[in-house]
Formats: structure tokens, C-alpha cells, sequence
């Protein structure tokens, strides 16, 4: 059988086959040993890393998105205001700031933070929710007790 | 602005909470002492920064268990090797040590990463109120406990328990406590 124009022609590659390989070896220029530059080693590891980025994202996203939340909830807590009566609040009141922000000033800008905390309590001290947010101290214990 | 450089110190400092387990159940407190263990109460909070705060616990002997617990939760050990397994009700680890109840409670909650140790290192657990004066004098602050501590009701007045608002009393036949039962001479011939 005549195999050899196949086989020439596999190899060879056109100019659309060789800009393809050139994508490739982009990802792949920081690979150690010869996956590096053999381009039937390298698109295994490719193709496997492309697949884990993928999957990887939403686990991702939850990741951060829980770190926000727990800094959050301590920069409310600090300020003695509930994190979704806040984030309610801020979000009726049409101050638009998303928890990303919020967490920066919380950190970078804590006064800042402190006034959106204290106009939490205001506002919901005009709607009469108040006494629904605060709870009563329960299991106070003073230095004459030890 | 000359101090400015030094207002952020207090945010990264170190500081030591009280807290009382008079009565507390220990898997609830554990979960609110993970938090304040791993500086979850902290705006700078990040699983892998060491910005835990430390934890100062009193009374641990007198924590409370709900149900039938102390007789029926049991507290797993291997040691690794064959025939290594072994397990103890929880009123008997107690008995052993009144700490060790709340230490495994906490350790068992915090994260399974290298920081555990060290988190663990900042529990000061104590059966009683006799805290070292060097660990009670760094203590700023306390944590609020994790539920109400119940009044018995052996602890309330004549008067109260008169005064409380009742729709109708018992008969005099109704037993309520079993052993201040009146004996029945009828019933007692025949036994």
C-alpha cells in the first residue's frame, strides 16, 4: 500500500496545523523536561491543565467568595450589626457597593466602614427594627466573678 | 501624622479572650471558639495567615451535655497498631480529665491543616476558675456563652412557685414524683 504522501503529508502540516502547535507550545514554554518540547508529550499535560482550569473555576469563585463572607461577617460583628441585615440594608437604601468593596474598605478603610455600619443601625432604627436586630446579653461575666 | 505607621499595630496584635463554660454544651461552644481560634472575627482574616487570637476557658469541669450524651457519646483512639482501637464514654474521659471533653471538641472542629497545632497551643483550658495570674492579667475581653444557663427549680422561692400563674392543680392521686408516692396498704398485701 502507498503510504508515503499520507505520511508525508501528516507531518508536514499545513500553515493553519503549525499556528495551532505555536497555541500550544504558548502554554507550554514553562514546562520542565521534554513535555516542554515534544509536542506529543506536551499536549497531554496541555490538555489535562486546560481541563483542571476549567473544572477549577467554580470551586474557585466559592473559595473567595466564602473568605469574603467570614471577613464580613467579623466587620460587622465588630460593629455589632448582623451581616444580611446589612448587606439588606445597604442594598434598600440603593447604596451600591458589592461585597468585594465592602470587604476592601473593611479592611483598608475601617472608619468608612464604621459609618456604613453605623447608618445600618440608623436606618434600622427608623423602619422599627431595632429590637428585632439587637439581642439581649446573655452570660456576662465581669472581673469581680474570677 | 507622625504615628500613623503604628495605628495598624493593633490590628494585627494578639489579644486573649475569657470564656466561661459553666453549663455550656461543648460541640456548641467549640464551634464559637474555632472562630476566635482562627481569627474569624477579624476583617484581615485569610485560612492560611496565622491571625488566630488566644482563648482562656474556665469551669470546663461543669460543662453540660444534652440528652443522654455523657452515657452515650463515645470518644474514639487508635493507636496504629493491630488490635489498637479503643473507645470511652464521654462521663468517663471526663472523669479522667475535665479538660479533655472541650480540647478534643475543638480539635476535632478546626481545620486539618498544619495551623492546627498552633491554634491549639493558644486553648488554655482550666477546670476551674484558678487561672495562673500571668494568663488571667493579658485577658481583654470575653466571649459570650453559647446558650442560656437554666434555672433549677430548686433555686426558686416558695413565693415564686406559688405565684406562678397555674390554669388548675393536679389531683392528689396523680404522681408526679415517684418515690414521694403514698403507699397504698390495699396493694401492698398482696406483694
Amino acid at each position: 500500500m502507498f503510504l508515503t504522501f499520507l505520511n508525508f503529508a501528516s507531518r508536514q502540516g499545513g500553515a493553519d496545523i503549525q499556528w495551532k502547535r505555536h497555541m500550544y507550545k504558548r502554554i507550554a514554554w514553562s514546562y520542565y523536561g521534554r513535555k516542554r518540547n515534544c509536542f506529543r508529550l506536551s499536549i497531554r499535560t496541555i490538555e489535562r491543565a486546560l481541563r483542571y482550569s476549567t473544572n477549577s473555576g467554580k470551586p474557585k469563585r466559592e473559595y473567595y467568595n466564602n473568605i469574603v463572607k467570614i471577613r464580613l461577617e467579623a466587620a460587622c460583628w465588630e460593629h455589632g450589626v448582623l451581616y444580611d441585615e446589612f448587606l439588606k440594608t445597604l442594598d434598600e437604601s440603593s447604596i451600591q457597593l458589592n461585597r468585594t468593596t465592602l470587604q476592601h474598605l473593611a479592611i483598608y478603610e475601617p472608619r468608612t466602614f464604621q459609618s456604613l455600619c453605623d447608618f445600618t443601625v440608623k436606618r434600622q432604627g427608623e423602619l422599627g427594627l431595632k429590637a428585632a436586630t439587637t439581642t439581649t446579653p446573655s452570660g456576662v461575666l465581669t472581673r469581680g466573678m474570677l | 501624622m507622625a504615628h500613623n505607621r503604628v495605628l495598624q499595630w493593633a490590628t494585627f496584635a494578639r489579644s486573649w479572650w475569657i470564656y466561661d463554660a459553666y453549663h455550656q454544651c461543648p460541640f456548641e461552644s467549640a464551634k464559637r471558639l474555632c472562630i476566635f481560634l482562627q481569627g474569624q472575627h477579624k476583617p484581615i482574616y485569610h485560612p492560611l495567615s496565622d491571625i488566630g487570637d488566644h482563648v482562656v476557658v474556665i469551669n470546663t469541669k461543669d460543662i453540660s451535655m444534652k440528652n443522654e450524651y455523657w452515657r452515650k457519646w463515645r470518644f474514639h483512639h487508635h493507636t496504629g497498631y493491630p488490635g489498637g482501637y479503643s473507645q470511652t464514654s464521654a462521663w468517663r474521659l471526663h472523669d479522667l480529665d475535665d479538660t479533655k471533653i472541650l480540647h478534643k471538641a475543638v480539635y476535632s472542629r478546626l481545620p486539618g491543616n498544619l495551623l492546627r497545632r498552633r491554634m491549639m497551643r493558644r486553648l488554655h483550658l482550666f477546670p476551674d476558675t484558678e487561672v495562673p495570674d500571668d494568663i488571667l492579667q493579658n485577658v481583654t475581653d470575653q466571649i459570650r456563652q453559647v446558650q442560656l444557663i437554666p434555672k433549677p427549680i430548686h433555686k426558686y422561692s416558695k413565693e415564686d412557685i406559688d405565684n406562678f400563674p397555674k390554669l388548675f392543680d393536679w389531683p392528689e392521686e396523680y404522681v408526679i414524683d415517684y418515690s414521694k408516692k403514698k403507699k397504698d396498704e390495699d396493694t401492698e398485701k398482696y406483694f
